[in-house]
């Protein structure tokens, strides 16, 4: 245990609560620092502190995931209580359990089970706003006075009460109170014992911890005892035997403690409710959730939705790449006189700035919608509407909302997936999201659709292939999610409970800044190692140098010859051979290599190959000439077209599959761990090059 | 493997016998619409924990209020809240008819 109060002299204070009875909007009220808020339980993914000031001292605020019960069946849940239980680096001094004023029952028994722990508690009774609009009330003092603890009526969302608030969390730091703790019953205090004798352990454990092995399912506190495996059924079964013996199933006399204790709290203490917001809420989602609107509104929203992202990211995209072209421009000629620097600069550093900045506008847009579907209450209907189709992989229907963006572009999309709060099924969705077909998957579709299926086959067989290729992504994600899970993770069947929170109005000042902030982030945990990443991929192709290779308007011979002889160009002649059973010769090889950092370049890559230089465009009908004019030089092939249909297919086909993008390993490295980066790339690579050989190898015999 | 063998030993988890017709009702034998009352909520893992500490205990009445499109999860209304649950999770949920409590 390490309190940090008594080392620092900084208290902590832990906000715990239901999901969604506004922690996070408290937490940024008292911070100041602004965190995730959203009606959609379960956003607050892992714990964030910030700090608040209180009578001129500092004081570190904790924001807990959202639990029901301390006998927590969810990873997320078990933060929480692995924080409560003072087993983590950060023991509050004080917990504040934020409660929903009209639903006071249930809020209630959290605080109750925190409180047996023997952790200091005020109750702070939020959307008294509400309670009030309604003509309702509460009465705190009553309700205070029999719990013993102080119970502040507040609104986080428009900031009432919070001088009561800070009064009693600066009282309370003082002096510690505690809630009322309920009188358990005889068979309760004997199986106590009972698990205490059994456990033979040297590690200390408090009869609250203990009553929380004898009462949850598998408890943390028995990997805390590290009680072998084999042993630990029946080491808990002993201690159980008692309450058993008693006739009460000790899974449920918990709840049915709390229950009693908490009725008698409650006595003429609220008379409020929520009973017309549900009602109104229940009106909506007649429509919202209905078998067939409710699925055709979601499909329109949707469709909006990543319509506008699309159309409006386009036009700020294209700025950003002119803006970054002009500022290599205007760079390039001040630092002329020194080519290395000048392409260091240029082609390095700036193009890779250049390429990160680029996916802001996407980014800010889908971190507003997705703020504006969470706030309203909508995500949890998309979610309700579409578990069907992922619960069977091991994904759940939070998981819709991030495939369906990282059509756009993974990098975002996995960004989006913050708001799955299963971990397991959120670490699934990461690592299947790069799978769906991207929009930098598309020049290279085109260019090689428009140049093998569309003139021997026509326009009917090329759109079918591009529609067939960007299906494609989504039909093995959904079946490799379902390995994942079963195989290698071994999760068991995931429960998917939900609150469906009550419609509510977003609150524009909340959105525009958890856009903001979504951006923020995304620079400041993505972007320099990109950059990096792409000055390292720059020395690749720039050394060894050739001389004039890099120079503004240089021969595209030249140009052609510098990419052979780098290192990237020696890397893809000795390559060759593993791509040779999928057809590629070695210029398609050194393509792909190129294209690792950021598929979309595989285009302008060819270009410079095919000695047409940097600037062609796939539109182009040059790059597909030169393409189809290219024969192979030597081998069993010697003198026959390198690009066959399946050549072109297995391409395709390679690209659709293969994890040819730095920026988003670095972000899937930044949200779930460096290991999963390296899964992810190592299966999408491994997938791309077992798909395309099958691809070349069976469409040969045919075509 | 192992977690069968939990149910087995778990006394709160009734055995299948195989008398379909003498089967206590879930709510997911439940219509669209249709009240009724918890009775007991049966023990799958935390699962069982997890329902009450929603507020799904016994003797909380319920309705049912509509199924995904797609059959699955379903929406329940228990008072004060509205609740999402997959099929799986409501087989746990015993219920008796409004009427008959
Ligand atoms: N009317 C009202 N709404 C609130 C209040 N506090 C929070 N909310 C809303 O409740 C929703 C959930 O809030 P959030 O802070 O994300 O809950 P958390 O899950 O407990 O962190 C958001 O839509 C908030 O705007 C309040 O005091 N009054
Ligand atoms: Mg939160």
């Amino acid at each position: 245990m390490g309190n940090r109060r008594a080392t620092t002299g900084i208290a902590t204070v832990a906000l715990i609560g239901n999901p969604n009875t506004g922690k996070s909007t408290l937490f940024n009220r008292l911070t100041g620092s602004r965190q995730r808020i959203g009606n959609y339980p379960g956003v607050t993914v892992a714990k964030k502190s910030g700090r608040m000031v209180l009578d001129g001292r500092e004081v570190d605020v904790l924001d807990l995931p959202g639990a029901y019960s301390l006998a927590a069946s969810s990873p997320d849940e078990r933060i929480s209580s692995d924080v409560l239980a003072g087993r983590g680096e950060d023991v509050p001094d004080l917990t504040i359990c934020v409660v929903d004023s009209r639903q006071l029952a249930r809020s209630l028994q959290l605080a109750c089970q925190i409180a047996d722990l023997g952790v200091p508690m005020i109750i702070a009774l939020n959307f008294m706003d509400e309670v009030v609009a309604s003509g309702q009330s509460v009465n705190a003092t009553l309700l205070s006075e029999r719990l013993g603890v102080p119970v502040i009526p507040i609104s986080a969302r428009k900031g009432q009460g919070l001088d009561g608030l800070y009064r009693a969390i600066g009282e309370c730091l003082q002096t510690p109170v505690f809630l009322r703790s309920p009188q358990w019953p005889e068979c309760v205090q004997t199986a106590t014992e009972a698990l205490r004798n059994q456990l033979k352990t040297n590690i200390h454990l408090s009869d609250a911890e203990l009553r929380r092995i004898l009462f949850d399912h598998r408890s943390s506190y028995l990997d805390l005892v590290g009680c072998p495996d084999g042993e630990r059924k029946q080491i808990v079964e002993k201690g159980r035997a008692p309450i058993r013996e008693a006739g009460i199933d000790p899974y449920s006399i918990e709840m049915v403690v709390f229950q009693k204790l908490i009725s008698e709290f409650l006595e003429g203490v609220t008379r409020a409710d929520n009973h017309a917001q549900i009602q109104m809420t229940g009106r909506i989602d007649s429509i919202l959730t209905h078998r067939f609107f409710g699925l055709l509104i979601f499909a329109g929203l949707m469709f909006l939705v990543f319509e506008a992202i699309y159309t409006l990211s386009g036009p700020a995209m294209d700025l950003i790449d002119t803006v970054f072209s002009w500022l290599g421009e205007v760079v390039g000629n001040f630092l002329a006189p020194v080519p290395v620097f000048q392409s260091l600069v240029c082609d390095g550093i700036i193009a890779g700035a250049g390429g990160v900045v680029v996916f802001l506008p996407q980014i800010f847009l889908l971190f507003f919608f997705v703020s504006l579907l969470e706030d309203t209450g909508y995500m949890a209907r998309a979610a309700f509407l579409m578990d069907k189709l992922f619960g069977w992989c091991g994904l759940n229907g939070k998981s819709f909302v991030p495939l369906l963006s990282s059509y756009a572009c993974a990098v975002p999309g996995i960004f989006a997936t913050r708001t799955i709060e299963n971990p397991r099924a959120r670490l699934v969705t990461v690592l299947v999201a790069p799978l769906m077909s991207c929009s930098a998957r598309l020049p290279v579709y085109l260019l090689l659709i428009g140049a093998f299926i569309e003139p021997v086959w026509g326009v009917g067989a090329a759109s079918l292939t591009l529609f067939a290729l960007q299906m494609l992504g989504l039909l093995v994600a959904l079946p490799l999610a379902w390995v994942v899970s079963r195989f290698i993770f071994k999760t068991p069947r995931q429960p998917f409970i939900m609150e469906m929170p009550p419609y509510r109005l977003p609150v524009a000042k909340d959105v525009l800044w958890r856009m903001w902030m979504g951006g923020k982030e995304f620079l400041q945990r993505a972007g320099t190692i990109i950059v990096v990443i792409s000055v390292i991929i720059w020395a690749l192709l720039y050394f060894p140098h050739k001389e004039g290779a890099h120079e503004d308007g240089a021969d595209p011979v030249v140009q052609a010859e510098q990419i052979e002889q780098s290192f990237l160009g020696r890397a893809g002649h000795a390559l060759q051979p593993i791509f040779a059973p999928a057809g590629f010769d070695w210029k398609i090889t050194v393509g792909v290599l190129a294209s690792f950092p950021a598929r979309e370049v595989i285009v302008s890559t060819l270009g410079i190959i095919y000695r047409l230089g940097g600037d062609v465009e796939d539109s182009d009908g040059a790059l597909a000439d030169a393409l189809r004019a290219e024969r192979w030089p030597d081998g069993p092939h010697k003198g026959q077209p390198v690009f066959t249909l399946p050549v072109a297919l297995a391409i395709m086909v390679f690209f659709a599959f293969c994890m040819q993008c730095s920026s988003t390993l670095v972000v899937i490295a930044r949200e779930v761990g460096t290991r999963y980066a390296v899964l992810t790339f190592v299966y999408m690579t491994t997938l791309a090059w077992v798909a395309a050989v099958a691809v070349y190898q069976t469409t040969s015999l045919f075509l | 493997m192992k977690k069968r063998l939990q149910h087995k030993m778990d006394p709160a988890v009734p055995q299948s016998t195989g008398e379909a017709s003498k089967r206590r009702r879930t709510v997911n034998d439940l219509a669209p619409c249709e009240q009724a009352k918890v009775t007991a909520i049966h023990h799958d893992e935390g699962m069982g924990q997890r329902l009450m500490s929603l507020g799904l205990v016994p003797g909380c009445p319920l309705q049912f209020v509509r199924s995904a499109p797609l059959g699955d999860p379903l929406m329940i209304k228990i008072p004060g809240c509205l609740l999402c649950l997959r099929r799986a999770e409501a087989r746990l949920v015993e219920i008796e008819d409004e009427i008959a409590a």
